[in-house]
């Protein structure tokens, strides 16, 4: 017993900041959504409408663009991270040793501000003086501002979100890569592996659990994109670009619709949570299926 | 006879030349992928550092629909943004929050780090989920909840609600790679340490805390950069007088005239520190990154 207690003694303080941070929030955001609660409509005061706000949401259409604005660009940025973060940590593995310094900086744009970063895009692809923009349009590639056009926006905001992150995939992977074991190489050499062939059935098996950790750090984060888009278009031109965050984001801390805001963060919670756990499943088991 | 005498020398030469040209391709692909990595840091580096530059421009020279190379760097964007609009207290904010935020965050997770390390802790698999469900949270979905909560509490605008909310993306941080830093230290040590009479307390104090002392720098650096950078909880939860820099970058920005020079002086100001950091904590890039996930 008194083993316990001590126990608690050295966790208690983050148990209680995490009770204040992270589970009395999600209860009164919880209850919330059960409840009428608007700043710019004075009859909701926060009485009880049950299952309201949920009701509202299923039959929200802009709720459900907002998901398939998240998933047009999650998938490509995380295959185009993926395939460029595999080919980097390749090509930086059997490069000279000292090139590996580099990797600093070729990390600056992951651990930079994001708002930074979402001004990188906006500027150098802005059509009258950015760095991109210019010979873009001067070449007629893009006859329109990028950042203003149905067509190019979500693609654009894609495209800086594979730069911004592509240098963790291949970190990730590299340091992976440098740790592999010597012997199976040895013996796939023994029984005459080609080079692809190699690739194939030793490394990518072995590498498999670093991508695992890392495109699903990645597809999680990219769920919740919010800093680049808010500075890149604010959702628009219209609502192209508006993901899910961003959807959240204008009902609650715009229309300050804070009951129906409750239930759709409590329905987006749900969504990746579920989506986190079949995701983790799934890519663990395929991976220890593969390495027997 | 003289097939043989003929076909022998024709072997070696063979082997020879496939020999050079292999150190051929071998010497091209080395050449390859120094092209090829140069390539990548031109990628990484350039459009940040064009950014930079307009930070240093005339509003004449970035206004200009051909691109200017060479200008003469001037001050005039930065001190009129920091000193004339007052946005150095902005940077003042950002290091009071997230000085605060880490030291809190290192305070309470490293002991609960040391205990996870150590003590069987009851229900430890849902402490995981608590601590990674709080991390993978998209920011909007934790910071609805902290408004209303914040709201009822009379904490929106004070320092302590950016701080608040920074610790439920440092909080997880500093528990989980600290409990990896101190997984890595032998349970020996900390036994030796208590057979010469140390309580539980003092030898993870006196005995495991300076073995990991490497690893708290880099859990403190991390965890300022995360705190620094991040934007959302910044613009929501603060006023006018708490917001912290990078969320008093959008306030710059106008649909017609925007001062891009200003804007841009802003934004190196916020990336400076993080480049610099980059560099202190180039050991543990990886295993902060990946939260602990990749040993690098």
């Amino acid at each position: 017993m008194k083993s316990t207690r001590f126990v608690w003694s050295w966790i208690l303080p983050a148990f209680l900041l995490f009770l204040i941070i992270g589970i009395i929030p999600f209860l009164v955001a919880g209850s919330y959504s059960f409840r009428a609660y608007s700043f710019t409509d004075s009859t909701a005061k926060g009485q009880f409408i049950g299952l309201n706000n949920y009701r509202r949401l299923v039959v929200d259409p802009d709720f459900y663009h907002s998901f398939a604005v998240t998933f047009k660009y999650i998938i490509p940025a995380i295959l185009g991270q993926g395939i460029l973060g595999l080919g980097v940590a390749l090509l930086m593995s059997s490069a000279a040793r000292r090139m590996r310094l580099l990797v600093p900086i070729m990390l600056l744009p992951t651990l930079l501000t994001p708002v930074v970063i979402g001004l990188v895009g906006l500027l150098t692809l802005n059509p009258d003086f950015g760095v991109l923009g210019i010979p873009l349009f001067k070449s007629g590639l893009v006859k329109e501002a990028m950042l203003g056009s149905a067509k190019w926006a979500l693609p654009a905001i894609t495209v800086v979100d594979i730069w911004h992150w592509y240098p963790f995939v291949a970190v990730i992977l590299l340091s992976g890569l440098l740790s592999l074991p010597k012997e199976p190489y040895e013996a796939a050499q023994v029984d005459g592996a080609n080079a692809i062939q190699t690739f194939l059935r030793v490394t990518m098996p072995l590498l498999w659990p670093y991508l695992v950790v890392a495109l699903l750090i990645r597809i999680i984060d990219a769920f919740g994109i919010f800093d680049i888009i808010w500075v890149m278009t604010r959702g628009g031109p219209g609502t192209v670009t508006e993901a899910i965050s961003v959807y959240a984001y204008r009902n609650t801390f715009r229309y300050w619709n804070l009951g129906y805001g409750s239930a759709m963060v409590m329905v987006i919670y749900v969504i990746m949570e579920i989506a986190v756990e079949i995701l983790y499943n799934a890519l663990t088991r395929r991976a220890s299926a593969e390495q027997v | 006879m003289s097939n043989a005498t003929t076909t022998a020398p024709t072997v070696m030469q063979t082997r020879a030349v496939r020999k050079r040209t292999l150190t051929g391709t071998k010497r091209l692909l080395e050449w390859v992928s120094y092209v090829l990595t140069a390539l990548i840091v031109v990628v990484s580096l350039f459009p940040w550092l064009w950014v930079f530059s307009l930070g240093f421009k005339t509003r004449m020279e970035i206004l200009s629909p051909n691109i200017v190379w060479i200008f003469k760097p001037s001050l005039t964007n930065l001190y009129e943004v920091m000193i004339v609009k007052g946005y150095w207290k902005f940077i003042v904010n950002s290091l009071i929050i997230a000085g605060t935020t880490v030291g809190l965050c290192l305070l309470v997770g490293v002991p609960a780090a040391y205990a996870f390390s150590r003590f069987p802790i009851p229900g430890k698999r849902s402490w995981f989920y608590l601590i990674l469900t709080i991390r993978m949270s998209p920011a909007v979905v934790i910071a609805l909840p902290l408004y209303i909560l914040f709201a009822r509490f009379r904490l929106l605008g004070s320092y302590a609600a950016p701080i608040l909310a920074h610790c439920t993306f440092t909080l997880p941080f500093v528990i989980w790679l600290m409990r990896g830093f101190f997984d890595d230290v032998p349970r020996e040590i900390d036994a030796a340490a208590m057979t010469d009479g140390y309580t539980r307390f003092g030898a993870f104090w006196h005995a495991v805390l300076p073995l990991v002392k490497s690893g708290i720098v880099a859990v403190a650096l991390f965890s300022l950069i995360f705190s620094w950078n991040e934007f959302l909880y910044g613009l929501l939860l603060t006023s006018d007088v708490t917001r912290p820099l990078s969320a008093s970058i959008p306030g710059l920005i106008r649909p017609h005239g925007t001062l891009w020079g200003e804007v841009c002086a802003v934004a190196s100001t916020a990336s400076l520190p993080v480049a610099v950091l980059i560099f202190v904590l180039q050991r543990h890039l990886v295993r902060g990154l990946s939260f602990g996930a990749v040993k690098g």
